[in-house]
């Protein structure tokens, strides 16, 4: 039989604790979901691919396609709302970056 | 890699060509996709059909479901097990058989426009989350929302919609009016609660608050009910449900003085050994009012992956209708197996006899979804091949038969190209919304397969040759599969051309319009004992949740930060008090047994965090405490793993 470990580890990994919100999703649910998407795809390359998708499919159901489009939709949206909002200096500069990889 | 945690697995990058792992090996090596399928072929042929078990995840689309099941009832075993086995066969079992169709009755329409929606057992906030942008419409246009939990759930206290902007100036939408924390496994007393208030308001106004004519006309077995329920003692079923009368009532006169009903649920309903009575009961509370086939009303079993509900309506099921059968019978001129094949529990037990001698996997993590995982990882190593379809590693592949090989396949995001010209799937929503899945995104290997040709070459590796199974004309033109589809399952009449319609299209579904399927075609109101709730050989009652930083078994990241922790899993929320009692604070090092029929399981190190969940209540993740699930504790009829209620006992870890 070989040496596998059924049971993942139980090595403690150092939790932290922070006061429980009062509220879901908002801009620290966009900014976890911007972090999901960098590791996962990259972000440019993910926003790129969830436009996209998003473009064909959102908006079916609550639960179609999981965490992944849910955030990918949510960070979409607010990469637009923060440019709407930037001063006019930001607003360039993401301007030309989201441009240049087709998101906006 | 085996001592790597799930999380770091998943880290570990996409599968970029087949792999294979010999007996007695302790590292897999490369194999060519034609050595894999020959590998698989020939053991197929080599055993009975019933000693092969073919598991399905939901991330399965239609067209591959649909060849996927063709396939294995060809081959001749309906041992078709899925991922719906552990989460929402209660709901399949407990709808069908009351409201004859498995699925929820209401679409996204009639969530906007409920007078009251009920959320049960569920935490849509992490695992719906697009669900909090219909119920904040429902919010808008005067809908009242009431969430009954164990757990108080931030998602459903207040949502701040990110893709609006003046949503998020104003600090978001309050969602629940109403919070009950009812007591794990406490929901069909409080359902009963409810009922009662509900006849006790319409003693008080005569016709004004039961549905009497949908009761007289759609339904039966309301006497029967009614009879049972006044035979309940309210003392004992506020004791079961740990709700007091003052929190009850106002929900009692929104139901009342509503007509307009969903309920919604999800795990914390179904995975109970009673799973299948708390959707009947829930199904009761609706039939009072007769909030079923009318806008704004009706069932709403909401489910994860995205096509777990396609794959059972392709056939992705243990136990086929005759109806099913007869129709590949006719279509494909075969003789289908017609006995009941195993479910995932079936599945593991006959793995564990030594009864199952090959194991395929299309897509998931069995391993991690499972239950009683120490039990089931013993299980699955008693398997002569075990063969896994994957687009990233897990722990399943680490955990397999003595040899193994692992098939990688494109992800739904990728661009699937066959023959130059571009695929598309199509899947189902939780409300029987048919529509496209398309890949967009350039695959990462050109040596990566389509489930689609998987499943096709498969087929052509172990079965004969039949004119009828056209595997390499429907691995090159997916519309051929969606005609088969068509003229097998019924409600996809012009399949192809229909959903390329921009939102897909709804399948028929009798509930929604008062046509009910049952042995009557009437919708049954049905008698539900009350469950137990306290524990009897153990001091606690745990369930297992998931973070906000996962889905399903993948670990996205180690915060869970609705619930105020960070970087840590290995974690059990108590009780204040309970924890109090023990003498212990916040980060005591706890390991945690389960008590079964005798049986204990155990899994070491646990922080403990003082939450706010009832008495004697305890909530850990999954999968790292499906250890302690024992594979015995399911619910009656379905089948489902009894996860949200397992007997523990805690005890201070010997290092700290």
């Amino acid at each position: 039989m070989r040496d596998v470990k059924i049971l993942p580890p139980s090595e403690l990994t150092g939790i932290k604790f922070i006061k429980n919100p009062k509220k879901a999703a908002g801009v620290k649910g966009v900014t976890v979901a911007i972090r999901h998407l960098s590791e996962e795809i990259g972000l440019f390359e993910g926003l790129k691919l969830m436009t996209k998708v998003i473009k064909k499919m959102a908006l079916i159901a609550p639960d179609v396609h999981g965490l992944t489009l849910n955030n990918a939709q949510s960070c979409l949206n607010t990469v637009r709302m923060v440019l709407r909002l930037s001063p006019k200096r930001l607003q360039k500069s993401v301007l030309i970056l989201l441009s240049s990889n087709g998101i906006l | 890699m085996s001592t790597w945690s799930d999380y770091k697995i998943g880290r570990s990058g996409r599968i970029t060509e087949p792999m294979y792992l010999a007996e007695n090996a302790n590292h897999y090596t490369p194999i060519s996709w034609e050595d894999a399928f020959t590998k698989i072929g020939s053991k197929l042929k080599s055993i009975d059909a019933d000693d092969a078990v073919f598991y399905t995840s939901g991330r399965t689309a239609n067209e591959t479901a649909f060849l996927y099941q063709l396939f294995v009832r060809a081959y001749g075993t309906n041992n078709l097990p899925d991922c719906s086995n552990m989460c929402h066969e209660s709901s399949g079992t407990g709808l069908g058989r009351t409201l004859g169709i498995g699925k929820g009755s209401v679409t996204l329409n009639d969530l906007y426009e409920a007078e009251v929606v009920l959320v049960v057992g569920q935490n849509p906030g992490t695992n719906h989350p697009r669900m909090l942008s219909a119920l904040q419409k429902c919010k808008a246009n005067g809908g009242k929302v009431v969430h009954v939990n164990p757990l108080p759930e931030v998602g459903t206290e207040k949502f701040v919609d990110p893709q609006s902007p003046v949503e998020i100036l104003k600090g978001g939408t309050k969602i629940s009016d109403y919070f009950l924390q009812v007591r794990v496994n406490g929901d069909i007393a409080m359902l009963k609660l409810l009922a009662k208030g509900l006849f006790e308001a319409e003693e008080a106004n005569p016709g004004r608050v039961l549905d009497r004519e949908f009761i007289a006309q759609y339904a039966s077995g309301f006497d029967v009910y009614r009879a049972q329920l006044n035979q309940e003692n309210k003392d004992q079923l506020y004791k079961d449900c740990g709700l007091t009368a003052q929190q009850l009532k106002p929900v009692i006169e929104l139901l009342a003085n509503n007509t307009k009903i969903i309920i919604c649920w999800a795990m914390g309903i179904t995975q109970h050994v009673n799973g299948v009575a708390n959707v009947q009961e829930i199904v009761n509370l609706l039939l009072l009012k007769g909030a079923v086939g009318k806008p704004g009303a009706g069932t709403c079993p909401v489910r994860g992956h995205s096509n777990v509900q396609g794959d059972r309506t392709m056939g992705i099921f243990e136990k086929p209708p005759t109806r099913l059968l007869d129709a590949l019978d006719g279509r494909f001129h075969f003789q289908s197996p017609r006995e009941h094949g195993y479910d995932v529990v079936e599945s593991i037990e006959a793995m564990a006899e030594n009864k199952v001698k090959f194991f395929f996997a299309m897509g998931g993590n069995f391993i991690s979804a499972t239950p009683d995982s120490a039990f089931t990882g013993k299980a699955m190593q008693n398997c002569d091949l075990t063969v896994q379809v994957s687009t990233k590693l897990n722990r399943s592949h680490l955990v397999t038969g003595k040899e193994a090989i692992i098939l990688p396949c494109l992800a739904r995001t990728d661009a699937d190209i066959q023959q130059g010209k571009k695929q598309f799937y199509t899947v189902e929503n939780s409300m029987g919304v048919v529509h496209q899945s398309k890949g967009h995104r350039p695959a990462p290997s050109a040596a990566l397969k389509s489930e689609v040709d998987i499943v096709c070459s498969l087929a052509e590796a172990t079965l004969s040759a039949q004119d009828t199974m056209k595997w390499s004309s429907w691995r090159n033109d997916y519309n051929l599969i969606r005609d088969e589809i068509e003229a097998v399952i019924p409600g996809f009449d012009d399949y192809n051309r229909k959903v390329r319609q921009s939102n897909g299209f709804h399948l028929p579904n009798g509930a929604r319009v008062r046509q009910f399927n049952t042995s009557n075609g009437k919708a049954q109101f049905t008698v539900n004992h009350l469950p137990q709730v306290d524990p009897k050989e153990a001091e606690y009652i745990m369930i297992t949740v998931r973070s906000h930083d996962q889905y399903n078994t993948t670990i996205y990241g180690l915060d869970d930060r609705y619930r105020g922790i960070l970087n840590e899993r290995r974690v059990v929320m108590m009780n204040d008090e309970d924890a109090l009692e023990r003498g212990w604070k916040r980060g005591q090092v706890v390991d945690i047994e389960s008590v079964f029929r005798g049986e204990k399981r155990r899994v070491e190190r646990f922080i403990v965090i003082p939450f706010n969940i009832p008495r004697k209540c305890v909530a850990t993740y999954f999968p790292e405490c499906n250890a302690l699930v024992p594979i015995g504790a399911k619910a009656h009829e379905s089948n489902t793993p009894a996860s949200k209620f397992v007997e523990v006992n805690l005890y201070a870890s010997a290092e700290s």
